[in-house]
């Protein structure tokens, strides 16, 4: 069973990758900024990519016009087999206008004239690729239902409910400007990862524009009109108008692209491969150390917003001295989700500390507050991406410094911290400086 | 031998056992002098010919691996940055005495650390290796070292008495490295002495010089450093030591080779960025006028003006129907600049001598410049004596920091009078119309109430920062203290800077985010 | 209750045994012994009255160093690293001059090496009594400067220090050699009763001597050459 799982979950992966090499090399021009163990890659294409096979929701950023919206337009069209018009139809803009009818569903006016409540759903609730393009220029209110929503993968309206069974989120975000709402901590702790559309340079952005344009591609309106009307006929719930429509899109793409789309079996394999994935111990030591590090306060218990640690404090050269805030706890369930699509897209039968080493700056950028003074000192260092990545960026090299000196020390104590609570008291905890000793101790009772 | 094919196929599994440290993969060449690699900002190449004479005794692959532990242990374990480096440098060199044998001492010292964490945590042949090197005393001496403290028989030649006291140092304590370093230091001196003697290359593993580092990881620790010493003279003692690789990076005054690095100006460089203000760029005001914000369901209770007819298709049904919540607009208050400042700067007799001790005069002026300098303002500097027998330093408005830390740091000595019609003049050239001024001194000024009748009418903000307290402070508060355009602030020591610059400053920024209490918090989306 | 730290039962770390470890444990246990005696013997010391110098009460003090120092079992690294940690020491452990200077020359006349080096060039203090009764057949060899009573009671060993002395070297020498190779300070020599005692450079001034030998560079200056 194994052995067909892993053999289809290698077909799958082949798949991934020849759709991650399409997009990169006819529709969304970038430079590689990631070195995954020699082999070059574009964190926005492929965290994105990650993104839409998984699940996860993501939060590009960027100037505009650098390809944020487009870049989850092409990966959601090929993962999940749809034409780009439908896409398109299903994304949701971020203006101050809009109102839950235009976001979740409305009600049939037709049967409401008549005494009957009904929902017509609108795509960006019924598919399950969500778009949403310039979140912070909705109101926080309108943020809140979208997040909530695909938080729990169901949408409410007049008391009837819509559920996903499989669904990714994007949302973009220009950089702060006249027109913008703030995306306050509890919303934007709510994505998984933050990424930056990077511009391409001048040399491959003169290659934009050169050839027609790329969407014709992904554009098929025969498809896009069979699943249009399969989308409005669904008012009934049957799927099998769609299930055609995608064949029939699929092969179009094969025919067109020689790109083999992913089909839902496939994908959902491909999700219960990559949630079964195993952690290796050094990996579960280190996130260990990373989240003592943003939630530990030896003053406080636990760190708060708006409890600055005092001067002097013993773990001052920790991170827990740096920021102002309390990792939330949907930090590790980030972090495993892509470490675990990286290792799996890397052909790698486990996850270790490099797989979490490269997703962590991007789980924690937007979700970590800073001390001023940190950020400051940040600054004016040399960098290829915004001051908040980074800043997490340079904390997750602390970090994993501290980690590489101590791994065997703090392994050990974990250990030793195992058998403690199976009553086993014989043993002597050993003491260590780093604030993951002083959680043992806590969960140990012993502090 | 093709020695690159050799790196290719054992460099994945190298890199896995050092945690996929971030290097690029290492290349192998002829390299002119008998080491056996070099480091160059991240870039590890090994010299052919070494490898060649330990492959005539070890599998090729057991030579590349064993020389790639060693390599990237620096980058991982010892000194991991220049920070450490420099400190370790700074240590042995405050037991040596002299460049040369500081250099050497630390230089064994960070591959003894390196060497021993590898040989301790990692499957590594790196002993293999060093039954085969070779070299003079000192890497005899130390493989003596390491053949008692690993527990395995390399063949080294040293005193026992020696390689004893050398095995009792805790080379693997990260937090008693600097005491180590010096009992290290102290006890192979003879060795080091002997070894520059010969004039050979004494680490058959090579030298450790700052082009390990890349620019900003030297510019993070020339920073580091300038917190950690305890004076000036020990940062100068130390960087000067690498004044020709600090210029060969960039630097000296200005950019670019041939300029020679001045490690005072550094020094006060470097302590200045620790000392922060906060920054916001744009206040927003409120416009006054109520705008629609966004729709929520209506309730039969509400008000109907609100009521969106479009969005409510034609319903009048609480939950169904959308009415609009309003808000108060957002518009740009007028932009806020930060004018440009004049620095004026007591160096008479009576103040420090910024080049022999810490002089919280120039380092508050540093602080106060970085603030300026960052919000792109401009910045003069008056460095002033006894003025009007020519003791003074003049630099026109400007944002050439090198410059302007330079002007800083020149000491004149002598008596203490300033020139009013200098800085009038001086004040005249700004491109703001009306300049901050920033007065640092003692008080011991001889024409003291001269300089108040100044202040008291001059236009602008002014912030006077006197070191210390003595009669003449107290004239001067007493007389000043009804004009709120100028304030005073004392400095007893280094943590009083920060108040001073942030209390000036942070007032007029008080006063504007007080317009915009209510606009929203600036953050990065 | 859920046990988070399930999934490191088992765990076995690779870390390999290296004899630095031990011996760095080793020295730190010793260490610590030196450090719990000295303290003990310093308590000793301060319950009598005021701190005299005066023979009888040095004789006692260096008697109770021998009985702290009986059941520690040092080598001659231990009494260099002691010295170290009696130089940087603040707070608990107070290193007193004379109490120290006691305790090591107690340490380097029980120590199993028969010849000992003290690098003291390093050390902000200037230790009292070294030398303090070396018996014959064991040298010590003091690289630096020494503080006052260098070489006391000298019982036929060699000390041989490279620096500057204090006052009073050499005082109530029995026999063996004491070499100074810089200067000494005043009532050099004083109570003595032989031995050879060479200062290569000045004498402040020379105390009261019964017998012995003093030198002042090559010139013999007790007793005064005819």
């Amino acid at each position: 069973m194994r052995s067909s799982a892993l053999r289809n979950s290698k077909d799958s992966r082949g798949k991934v990758r020849d759709i991650y090499a399409f997009i990169s090399e006819h529709l969304y021009f970038s430079r590689p900024d990631l070195n995954l163990h020699g082999e070059p890659a574009n964190a926005t294409l492929l965290l994105s990519l990650l993104t839409a096979l998984t699940g996860g929701k993501a939060l590009v950023i960027g100037e505009p016009g650098l390809g944020k919206t487009t870049a989850a337009e092409y990966v959601c069209a090929m993962v999940y087999g749809f034409p780009l018009g439908v896409i398109w139809s299903s994304v949701v803009g971020g203006h101050p206008e809009q109102t839950e009818e235009k976001i979740v569903g409305r009600p049939d006016l037709g049967k409401l004239n008549q005494g009957e409540e009904a929902v017509i759903w609108s795509h960006f609730a019924r598919l399950p690729v969500k778009i949403v393009d310039e979140i912070n220029r909705l109101p926080e209110t309108k943020q809140s239902l979208i997040l909530d929503g695909v938080e729990r993968g169901k949408w409410e309206y007049l008391n009837q409910s819509l559920i996903n069974n499989e669904f990714c989120l994007f949302a973009t975000a220009n950089y702060q400007d006249q027109g913008t709402n703030t995306l306050v901590p509890p919303l934007l702790d709510r994505f998984d990862i933050v990424v930056e559309s990077k511009h391409p340079g001048a040399n491959i952005a003169s290659l934009i524009g050169q050839d027609s344009s790329p969407e014709t591609i992904l554009r098929h309106p025969t498809s896009e009109e069979t699943f249009l009307t399969a989308l409005q006929g669904g008012r009934n719930g049957k799927q099998d108008p769609i299930a055609q429509a995608h064949k029939q899109f699929a092969k179009v793409v094969q025919q067109q692209c020689g790109i083999a789309l992913l089909s839902h079996t496939e994908r959902q394999t491909l999700r219960q491969d990559i949630a079964a994935m195993e952690v290796d111990l050094a990996a579960n030591a280190f996130i260990r150390m990373v989240l003592s590090e943003l939630s530990f306060c030896c003053q406080y218990g636990q760190k708060r917003s708006g409890e600055a640690c005092a001067e002097g404090c013993h773990y001052t050269g920790y991170l827990c001295y740096e920021v102002n805030n309390c990792a939330s706890n949907r930090l590790p369930g980030s972090i495993y989700r892509y470490a675990r699509a990286l290792a799996w897209w890397l052909g790698h039968d486990r996850v270790e500390v490099e797989h979490v080493r490269l997703v962590l700056p991007y789980a924690m950028a937007h979700r970590t507050k800073w001390r001023e003074s940190y950020l400051l000192t940040r600054e004016r260092e040399r960098r290829q991406e915004p001051l908040m990545l980074h800043a997490a960026r340079q904390a997750t090299a602390d970090i994993f410094r501290r980690f590489h000196e101590q791994q065997h020390d703090v392994m050990q104590a974990l250990s030793l911290a195992a058998h403690c609570l199976e009553n086993d008291t014989d043993i002597t905890l050993p003491q260590g400086d780093h604030p993951l000793y002083a959680e043992i101790r806590r969960d140990l009772g012993l502090e | 031998m093709n020695w690159q094919d050799v790196i290719v196929d054992i460099w994945p599994q190298v890199r896995r056992k050092h945690l996929w440290p971030e290097l690029a993969i290492p290349l192998v060449d002829d390299i002119e002098t008998s080491v056996a690699m070099r480091m160059h900002d991240k870039q590890i190449t090994l010299n052919v010919e070494t490898c060649n004479t330990l492959a005539e005794h070890l599998p090729a692959a057991i030579v590349a691996e064993a020389l790639l532990d060693h390599g990237i242990s620096h980058y991982t374990r010892c000194p991991w940055d220049f920070a450490t480096h420099l400190q370790l440098y700074s240590t042995a060199k405050a037991e040596l005495g002299r460049k040369s044998l500081a250099k050497l001492a630390t230089d064994s010292f960070i591959d003894v650390v390196a060497n021993t964490s590898c040989v301790k945590d990692l499957p590594t042949p790196i002993p293999d290796i060093y039954r085969h090197l070779g070299g003079g005393v000192l890497e005899g001496a130390l493989t003596a070292l390491y053949t008692h403290i690993w527990g395995m028989d390399l063949q080294g030649s040293g005193d026992p008495a020696l390689v004893r006291r050398l095995g009792r140092i805790p080379y693997l304590d990260r937090q008693q490295w600097m005491p180590s370093v010096r009992r290290f230091s102290r006890l192979l001196q003879p060795l080091f002495e002997e070894e520059t003697r010969q004039q050979q290359t004494p680490l058959v593993f090579g030298r450790h010089s700052l082009d390990s580092y890349s620019p900003e990881e030297v510019l993070q620790g020339l920073q580091a450093f300038a917190q950690q010493v305890s004076d000036i003279q020990q940062f100068r003692d130390t960087v000067g030591d690498f004044t020709e690789d600090l210029e060969r990076l960039g630097f000296g005054a200005g950019r670019g080779r041939g300029c020679s690095v001045d490690a005072d100006v550094l020094y006060y460089m470097q302590l200045a960025q620790t000392y922060r203000l906060p920054i916001r760029s744009l206040p927003m005001e409120r416009s006054g006028s109520l705008e629609p914000y966004s729709h929520i369901p209506w309730e039969a209770s509400k008000p109907v003006q609100d009521i969106d007819v479009w969005t409510s298709f034609g319903k009048l049904l609480p939950g169904v129907s959308q009415t609009w919540v309003r808000r108060e607009g957002f518009t740009y208050g007028q932009r806020e600049g930060t004018p440009d400042c004049l620095v004026m700067l007591d160096s008479s007799g009576s103040m420090t001598n910024p080049r022999e001790h810490v002089s919280f005069a120039v380092l508050g002026a540093g602080c106060a410049v970085e603030a300026y300098l960052r919000r792109e303002a401009r910045v003069a500097v008056y460095n002033f004596s006894d003025a009007y027998m020519d003791g003074k330093t003049v630099l026109p408005f400007g944002a050439d920091r090198q410059a302007i830390y330079r002007s800083l740091c020149t000491y004149h000595g002598g008596g203490t009078s300033l020139r009013l019609r200098d800085i009038e003049a001086l004040r005249r050239t700004a491109a703001s119309p009306v300049p901050d001024l920033l007065l640092i001194t003692d008080m011991q000024i001889t024409n003291l109430e001269e300089v108040i009748d100044y202040l008291i009418g001059v236009d602008g903000r002014i912030t006077v920062v006197h070191i210390g307290e003595n009669s003449a402070t107290d004239r001067f508060r007493q007389v000043t203290r009804h004009y709120p355009r100028l304030r005073v602030f004392t400095v007893q020591d280094r943590q009083d800077i920060p108040q001073i610059v942030l209390g000036q400053v942070q007032s007029y920024f008080a006063m504007s985010s007080h317009r915009a209490a209510s606009a929203p918090s600036s953050s990065w989306l | 209750m859920v046990n988070p730290f399930q999934a490191f039962r088992h765990y076995a770390g690779v870390r390999r045994e290296l004899p630095l470890d031990r011996i760095i444990a080793q020295r730190d246990h010793v260490l610590q012994q030196l450090l719990q005696g000295y303290q003990a013997f310093v308590e000793e010391e301060s319950r009598q009255l005021v701190w005299v110098v005066e023979q009888g009460a040095l004789s006692r003090a260096y008697t109770t160093a021998v009985d702290v120092l009986q059941d520690i079992h040092f080598t001659v690294e231990d009494v260099e690293d002691m010295c170290t940690e009696l130089d940087g020491a603040s707070g608990v452990i107070t290193p007193l001059g004379a109490p120290s200077g006691l305790f090591i020359a107690a340490m380097c006349n029980h120590t199993e090496e028969r010849e000992i080096t003290l690098n003291l060039r390093s050390m902000t203090r200037r230790w009292p009594f070294l030398g303090y009764r070396l018996p014959r057949g064991r040298r010590l060899f003091l690289e630096g400067d020494v503080g006052d009573f260098v070489g006391a009671l000298l019982e036929g060993g060699e000390v041989t220090v490279t620096g500057n002395a204090g006052n009073y070297a050499g005082i109530g020498m029995r026999s063996g050699t004491l070499q100074i190779g810089y200067s000494s300070g005043k009532n050099t020599g004083e109570g003595m009763r032989g031995g050879v005692l060479r200062v290569e450079g000045r004498i402040a001034e020379l105390g009261k001597i019964k017998q012995g030998a003093i030198y002042e560079g090559n010139q013999q200056v007790f007793p005064a050459e005819p």
